[in-house]
């Protein structure tokens, strides 16, 4: 399972978010994360439709490089934990 | 606790503006003098209290003059000389060195006639527009007590926990602070401040990080206060135009009723901002940290701060135009509605401040969860419905002078 991360520099829900994900994969060294910003990254942004939503978005993929799950805006970091959990294993 | 929470703002917010009294009156002559507009609906309602409160009093003598004729224009520059007030609307009524402007109702305004007329029977009474009235005498009265007599009474309410609050003294300051704050928290803006502090946080020279988010916050609030100005004097100039007032009141309701709905919402996280707005703004910046002449980032940074105004001005309109609305509606010297736009100005920005006193100074932001936005919705929303609902149905409860 991967998470991919969409925020930006600009968007004050993502900066609150940086400091959880930031625990939550240090107590998970196992949990593989991308992040994209949003003004950089397009090519992510059109694939995954996060251009029209809201941020910050974060997308679960399993194995196979396909979209499981998605979470938007902030997260407790007991509910980010619980669906990182959830989807551990596909 | 979300249920009690709102039922407690609520009643705070309503009892704040709440009148209360009740008289009787005495045999004694007096006459009232009421000045009054023909398209005046509000004339039209004391109208018919003073009929019918004259015909219950006999000794209540009620003169009506209609503003439109040179003689009610003469007896009401008689009236601002002597009371010394400055005449600004209809109705307009003169009891003895008393006036009152407006009309809230039997239960309101009605009462406080019943009261100055009671008084008047009780501790004397000085009609100014007759021709032996002593207008030395009022004056003299005036100097000795240091107040003016032409005051209306009974601003005193008795709030749980507060005690007596004189109203006139109390209420616009605590209006300006409480949507000055709310519009503090006004989301519109936020994105660009913190791209700014984003962009000054890679900035080595700690001099010129200071310089510019002091300064864009400085130039963001003149901005904002020059739109202010330019609201207060919109409604200032369409001030007996009734029609506005109930247009503000409406939209109030309906900011009021949307921001309760937001904090309702599950929803959090940022709206994505359009992407010709963003990178209009992000060259902006990216520009005034490169400039090398202190000038030109001064003029930059003015620059950035008047575009970002004007490109949220339709999402940060709402609470500005209510509270210069309200404003409007209050005599005051012109000094004197500058000094509490610049009040809410200042009220306006603390937040901001701090989220960038607190980034610049620890290198990381804070204070910007959603849950303080949420916080701010539901007062916010509670307020503004309860300031929307006042201004159709009883804008009288908001004017206090």
């Amino acid at each position: 399972m991967k998470v991919l991360k969409f925020g930006a520099v600009w968007c004050s829900g993502c900066i609150v978010m940086k400091p959880r994900w930031a625990r939550v994969e240090k107590e998970n060294p196992w949990l593989q994360t991308e992040y994209f910003d949003f003004d950089e990254a397009k090519e992510a942004i059109e694939k995954y439709e996060v251009g029209k939503g809201r941020l910050p978005t974060f997308v679960f993929l399993n194995k196979e490089g396909k979209e499981i799950d998605r979470m938007v805006g902030e997260v407790k970091e007991e509910v980010l934990v619980k669906k990182i959990k959830e989807h551990k294993d596909k | 606790m979300k249920v009690k929470g709102i039922l407690f703002i609520l009643f705070f917010t309503l009892s704040f503006f709440a009148f209360g009294g009740g008289v009787s009156a005495k045999e004694e002559s007096v006459n009232l003098h009421f000045f009054y507009s023909e398209v005046c609906p509000h004339c039209a309602h004391e109208k018919t209290f003073l009929d019918k409160f004259s015909s219950e009093n006999e000794f209540v003598k009620v003169y009506s003059y209609d503003v439109s004729t040179p003689e009610a224009i003469r007896k009401v520059v008689h009236a601002e000389n002597v009371l010394n007030f400055k005449h600004r609307g209809v109705p307009l009524l003169i009891i003895g060195e008393k006036h009152i402007v407006g009309w809230g109702g039997d239960e309101t305004t009605g009462v406080l006639v019943a009261s100055l007329v009671d008084d008047c029977v009780k501790n004397g009474y000085v009609d100014i527009f007759e021709e032996n009235h002593e207008s030395s005498g009022i004056a003299k009265a005036r100097e000795k007590t240091g107040e003016n007599k032409g005051d209306t009474a009974q601003t005193e309410i008795s709030l749980p926990f507060f005690g007596k609050v004189d109203l006139k003294a109390f209420s616009l300051p605590l209006l300006t602070l409480v949507i000055g704050f709310l519009d503090g928290f006004n989301p519109c803006a936020m994105w660009v401040l913190l791209f700014l502090i984003s962009v000054l946080l890679g900035v080595k020279d700690i001099k010129r990080r200071w310089f510019i988010g002091v300064l864009f916050l400085v130039f963001s609030a003149g901005v904002y206060f020059i739109f202010l100005a330019a609201w207060l004097n919109f409604f200032m100039f369409l001030k007996y135009v009734v029609l506005v007032r109930y247009v503000i009141g409406v939209f109030a309701i309906g900011v009021g009723i949307y921001f309760l709905k937001k904090f309702m919402s599950k929803e959090t996280g940022c709206q994505v901002v359009s992407e010709t707005k963003r990178e209009r703004i992000f060259s902006k910046i990216k520009n005034i940290i490169v400039e090398k002449n202190m000038f030109m980032v001064v003029i930059g940074t003015l620059t950035l701060a008047f575009s970002v105004n004007l490109i949220e001005l339709a999402c940060s309109a709402g609470l500005p135009a209510i509270y210069t609305n309200i404003l409007s509606g209050y005599e005051l010297s012109v000094w004197n509605y500058y000094l509490y736009l610049t009040f809410y100005i200042i009220i306006f920005l603390i937040d901001d401040l701090i989220v960038l006193f607190i980034a610049l100074t620890t290198l990381r932001v804070v204070g910007v969860e959603g849950k303080y936005e949420k916080i701010s919705k539901l007062v916010g929303g509670i307020v503004i419905l309860v300031l929307g609902l006042l201004m159709v149905f009883k804008p009288e409860l908001l004017s206090f002078s």
